[in-house]
């Protein structure tokens, strides 16, 4: 081997096509002597020429494995005759005698390679033959393969043999007795060992700089190591006893006493994936044990992984008859033997392993199965408390990930969680935002109620510690990071650009998880509205506990819910005939309150939340609530809306609210008239004139009120058809005042396209309260306003967009001529 | 065996049932292959003699003679020394004339051939039947030779063995000279020698100091020369990238005696045992079939004339091709078969 290095690879290739062409012509030899002449002596002698090239030490494993199959089919060739020759001869003593002959025959070949896979080619023809001594046979051949000590050629020696009798062995195997199955098996094993050994040497071989050459000889070479054990898992009459008492102890003995890491790595994968599936179950004892002793460069938490995934598949496969898992606690074993041998174990291979574990735990149903994964959870712990670097707490991320493989999502919620509890604390709060954000969507995925107190507890318990939690412990936390330079100080400058970056994608995150928390409160419900009653004032008092970005993020979710539960205390007291007006006043109270918190910070959203309940309350008919909530709207309007265009836009939101307040103008309309003073005002306040100009016409809404007269149902006029809509609130002159004021603001606007536009829009509202037959909207103020439009067209010119509405306002009037003969009136030049 | 260009008289020798007779094949000493008849010590040795003469002439002659003679020839310093050490007569016919064809039966009965036929690099022990015709001028002489096998079993052999299984250091023979001075001081020898005269398997422990340590068994020190030898050798030690390990069997053939005495060596079997380098624990097994080889028993000491004797020698080749070797000798002898 150590000649090797000097050789070129092209001197290589042509030494390899030189090997090639004289085997292909000894093979050719052969099968002319064989064939015609049935000269076998001759025939021998070709067979030893072309093996002896098998004797080189210059090719590098595939180009002598090039070889070795070409060589392998000679050796067929020559195997075939031998049979035929054998089976020709009927008397099968004289065959016997025939096979010994020329197997001590071939014995006087002077080069032990040509030797040997003569011996083999023989031996292995012998051991079909029932009169053979067989065993003397198998084991003389195994013995003398000892003579070929170089790696290479010896494992290519010992595949050989394994390769021809594998026939034999499958077969006796499986049809002998129970000392023939053993012998075979020791045979195989046997076999193992020594190429095993081999296979390590070749590491050895020739110049240490050579390291990485041998890893990738030896990975090439790995499979004719592993072949023994294939043909071992082949074997039919192997069962679970035999397995766990012959073959796997000394197939791993081997393994843990070559000490080499890439046999150990190659090796116990190949157990994993060959053995049948419990196999692996009953001797995961053993093997597990193995596992604590191999190399310290061996991936365990590879092969764990291989492991439990073909465990997890063979439950997956079959779930009926993999009911016991009590094989699990081998592993919690496993893991307890190799965290007090090697404290330093690497927690995050430590980790991945009880992530597998927990993921093999998870599969199986038995009511046990939660004690297992608790334990692993305190497994977790002490590691944990054995590191030295707190840091290190994030690797277990992993292992709280665990529980989006709970089967049953639910379960989450009934388990004793204090050691993931106690885990999840160790976390950084964006591990634990993280986990939180696992569990919601877990719950949101699998249409999880939460329906009473204890569940509720459960989930806030973590919400609590992550996406609730007061301080700024984030931002915090970021400083000790990141902040420090070089030399261990603050570094202001890139401070201070950092913090703005993450500033925003914090920001961005918050509001995220608080979404999530949103999203989560729709999914707490309990029909009995008591209990949901209480289960929102739990929530309200989480909240009112937690940081103030998510108050703000989350509250108003929390007030829909108060306001959906009020509308369920609504339709059962419709039922019962029985308001607890107590009750909701309390709730209505609650609701004003959690508004006051967010309306600095999201005025808006206060006033439509306002709003909303002024409705609510309205349709329940509690006046004074109503009348509160649209005080508290005009509070905010008037403090802290302070954009002119968002002043507008709320108006335009407040005046049609107030529209709609239908049982308050019927209940209490001197409060309502105060109310709608105060609006219209606002609207003459606002900044811009056209603004002014549009939220006046609205306001004129406000004394002229119908109400549908579908909703007036509960009254005794039994409507039939009677679409006429009953007039709740109707005060003509102020309708008109209204009108003709924004008609003057709209006037005094110098623009004159926007007072166009403005002028058609009041003639619209004009039209509306024309046809619904507001007297002080006559005839002749219509006239008025179409001339003072055309008026303006033809001193400023058609503008397009102002000209079309114009155009189709009239259109419409012309329309309703038909209908209504007062049109007819109407001036359309 | 004429002197004349054309011998008046013909003459052939034939043995009793010489069809049925082994027959070995030997090489002459002109390359080809010579098929003699296989006899054993103390077995009568008898045939016919026929003499023609040519052209139905009358030949006269002065008597007609058979003798039976064993010669050990040596080849010393370009000198041939024959010795005859075997000499048996019979006369056949009284002088007269001979017309045609006449058969001459002869025997020469349950002779003693105390020696194997022989045939080395320097000296040869043949048998042979020698035919004179006594002529007036010069005599007529036909030979031929038969060959003789010397049968011996175990135990006389054991009874005559004063077996000295020598003890030999482990020998070094370095095809490397600049390395020569290097491990030539160290070889360290643990031989042990073996009981003598049983028969017992042969145990050695040999070494480098430092550098080599093996221990090989053979599992006897005598062996039929159609047995087999069996051992093993064990490493205990090794730091010689070792490329690969054979055995040889050497015959080594002495002839002469005392200050005149010479040796001559030939490897007979080249085997390769072993294929690459072991690593320390590793066993290592020895099988040997002798029977296809050209051996020869082991004589010490064939008629003070010479002897022939094998060695079994380990040698060890590393990859600088440096060779070592641990030499012991066997025993062979010339089993009958059953």
């Amino acid at each position: 081997m150590s000649k090797q290095s000097s050789i070129t690879p092209q001197e290589q290739q042509k030494l390899l096509d030189n090997s090639i062409s004289i085997i292909k012509s000894e093979i050719y030899q052969m099968r002319k002597c064989l064939d015609n002449k049935h000269k076998l002596m001759d025939a021998l002698k070709h067979a030893s020429n072309f093996l002896n090239e098998l004797r080189t030490s210059s090719l590098n494993p595939k180009q002598y494995y090039e070889l070795y199959i070409l060589i392998y089919d000679g050796l067929n060739y020559l195997t075939l005759y031998l049979k035929d020759n054998g089976n020709n001869n009927n008397n099968n003593k004289s065959n016997t005698n025939y096979l010994i002959d020329l197997y001590e025959l071939i014995q006087y070949a002077g080069n032990i390679i040509p030797r040997l896979y003569l011996m083999i080619t023989i031996g292995s023809i012998y051991l079909n033959n029932k009169d053979a001594p067989i065993n003397e046979v198998m084991n003389d051949m195994l013995e003398m393969c000892k003579g070929v000590q170089n790696p290479i050629r010896g494992l290519f020696l010992r595949y050989y043999l394994i390769q021809r009798t594998k026939n034999y062995l499958i077969n006796s195997a499986s049809s002998n007795d129970d000392k023939t199955t053993d012998n075979i098996i020791n045979f195989i094993i046997n076999n193992f060992i020594e190429m095993n050994k081999l296979w390590v040497r070749l590491q050895f071989q020739g110049h240490s700089s050579e390291r990485e050459k041998r890893i990738i000889e030896r990975n090439e070479l790995k499979i004719l190591v592993g072949s023994n054990l294939v043909i071992l898992s082949q074997l039919d009459s192997i069962n679970l006893k035999k397995y766990n008492e012959l073959i796997l102890p000394e197939i791993l003995k081997q393994i843990i006493n070559c000490n080499d890491s890439i046999a150990q790595n190659y090796l116990l994968d190949v157990i994993i994936q060959i053995f049948p599936d419990n196999f692996q179950i009953s001797s995961l004892k053993i093997f597990l044990n193995s596992l604590l002793m191999v190399n310290m460069n061996v991936n365990i938490t590879l092969l764990i992984n291989s492991l439990i995934d073909r465990l997890i598949h063979y439950k997956l496969r079959n779930n009926d008859i993999l009911n016991d898992n009590s094989f699990l606690n081998e592993f919690i074993k496993f893991i307890k033997k190799l965290n007090e041998m090697n404290v330093e174990f690497s927690i995050n291979d430590y980790c991945l392993i009880l992530n597998e574990i927990l993921k093999l735990s998870l599969i199986f149903n038995n009511d046990d199965n939660y004690e297992i994964i608790n334990l692993i959870y305190q497994l977790s712990i002490e590691k944990y408390e054995l590191s030295k670097d707190k840091k290190d707490s994030d690797k277990f991320k992993i292992i709280l990930k665990s529980i989006k493989n709970f089967k049953n999502f639910q379960d989450f919620l009934k388990i004793n969680d204090e050691n993931y509890f106690k885990l999840f604390n160790l976390q950084s709060m964006k591990v634990k935002n993280e986990i939180s954000n696992i569990i919601i969507n877990k719950i949101i995925e699998n249409n999880i109620i939460i329906e009473n107190e204890d569940e509720l507890d459960r989930v806030f318990k973590y919400f609590n510690k992550s996406i609730l939690f007061k301080d700024g412990v984030l931002s915090n936390e970021h400083i000790s990071d990141t902040k420090l330079d070089l030399f261990g100080e603050i570094n202001n400058k890139t401070t201070k650009l950092s913090l703005d970056d993450n500033d925003k994608s914090q920001k961005d995150m918050k509001f995220k998880n608080n979404l999530k928390i949103s999203k989560f409160i729709n999914f707490v419900y309990n029909k009995d509205i008591n209990i949901q009653r209480k289960l929102l004032e739990k929530i309200e008092n989480y909240l009112s506990n937690g940081n103030e970005e998510c108050q703000i993020d989350i509250i108003p979710t929390l007030i829909y819910k108060y306001m959906k539960l009020l509308t369920d205390m609504k339709s059962i007291s419709n039922e019962e005939e029985n308001i607890d007006v107590k009750e909701m006043n309390k709730i209505f109270n609650k609701i004003s309150k959690l508004i006051e918190i967010i309306k600095e910070a999201e005025p808006i959203e206060a006033i439509r939340l306002n709003l909303d309940n002024a409705i609510l309350s309205n349709s329940i008919n509690l006046n004074n609530i109503t009348y509160e909530y649209f005080i508290e709207t005009f509070i905010i309007y008037e403090e802290l809306i302070i954009e002119n265009k968002i002043q507008y836009e709320s108006l335009i939101i407040i005046i049609n609210t107030l529209m709609s307040m239908d049982n308050m103008i019927i209940n209490d309309i001197e409060e309502f008239d105060k109310l709608i003073l105060k609006a219209t005002l606002y609207g003459s306040r606002l900044m811009k004139k056209s603004d002014q100009c549009r939220a006046i016409y609205k306001s004129s809404h406000l004394w002229w009120i119908n109400k549908d007269s579908e909703e007036g149902e509960g009254d005794d006029d039994e409507g039939e058809e009677d679409t006429t809509p009953i007039t709740l609130k109707r005060d003509d002159k102020r309708v008109l005042e209204c009108l003709q004021k924004s008609l003057r603001i709209a006037d005094s606007i110098s623009d004159r396209n926007i007072a166009i536009e403005l002028f058609i829009e009041i003639l619209n509202e004009s039209v509306y309260y024309f046809i619904h037959g507001i007297e002080s909207v006559s005839i002749r103020y219509l006239n008025g306003l179409i001339e003072l439009i055309s008026n303006s067209f033809k001193e400023n010119g058609r503008s397009e967009i102002q000209y079309g509405y114009y155009e189709r306002t009239l259109k419409y009037i012309k329309a309703q001529r038909p209908i209504d003969s007062r049109f007819f009136d109407i001036v359309t030049v | 065996m004429s002197f004349f260009f054309k011998s008046p008289l013909d003459i052939e020798i034939n043995f009793d049932g010489e069809d049925s007779r082994e027959i070995i094949e030997v090489n002459s000493t002109k390359g080809r292959k010579e098929r003699l008849p296989v006899y054993k010590d103390g077995e009568t040795v008898k045939g016919t003699l026929i003499v023609r003469t040519r052209d139905n002439k009358k030949v006269e002659h002065n008597g007609v003679r058979v003798q039976l003679l064993g010669t050990i020839e040596t080849h010393h310093e370009g000198n041939i020394n024959n010795d005859d050490f075997l000499s048996f007569a019979q006369e056949l016919a009284a002088p007269g004339t001979l017309q045609k064809s006449i058969n001459y039966p002869f025997e020469f009965r349950n002779v003693e051939k105390m020696y194997e036929s022989y045939r080395g690099m320097n000296v040869r022990l043949r048998y042979y039947l020698k035919v004179t015709v006594s002529m007036k001028s010069s005599d007529i002489i036909k030979e031929r030779e038969i060959w003789v096998y010397q049968y011996s079993n175990l135990n006389n052999l054991l009874a005559e063995s004063d077996s000295k299984t020598t003890q030999i250091p482990v020998d070094k023979n370095q095809s490397n000279d600049k390395d020569n001075n290097n491990n030539n001081n160290n070889n360290n020898n643990k031989s042990q020698s073996p009981p003598s005269s049983a028969i017992s398997t042969v145990k050695m422990d040999v070494g480098i100091e430092n550098c080599l340590h093996i221990e090989f068994e053979y599992s006897k020190n005598k062996y039929p020369l159609k047995g087999v030898i069996v051992g093993r050798i064990y490493f205990l030690l090794v730091r010689l990238k070792i490329k690969h390990m054979e055995l040889s069997l050497i015959r080594r053939e002495t002839v002469g005696s005392g200050t005149n005495q010479s040796s001559e060596s030939k490897t007979v079997v080249r085997f390769e045992i072993m294929d690459g380098a072991p690593v320390k624990g590793e066993t290592i097994p020895i099988r040997l079939f002798l029977g296809g080889f050209d051996l020869v028993p082991t004589y010490r000491d064939v008629n003070k004339k010479f002897s022939t004797r094998t060695f079994l020698s380990l040698v060890l080749i590393d990859e600088d091709a440096r060779r070592y070797f641990k030499q012991s000798e066997i025993i062979l002898y010339r089993e009958e078969e059953k």
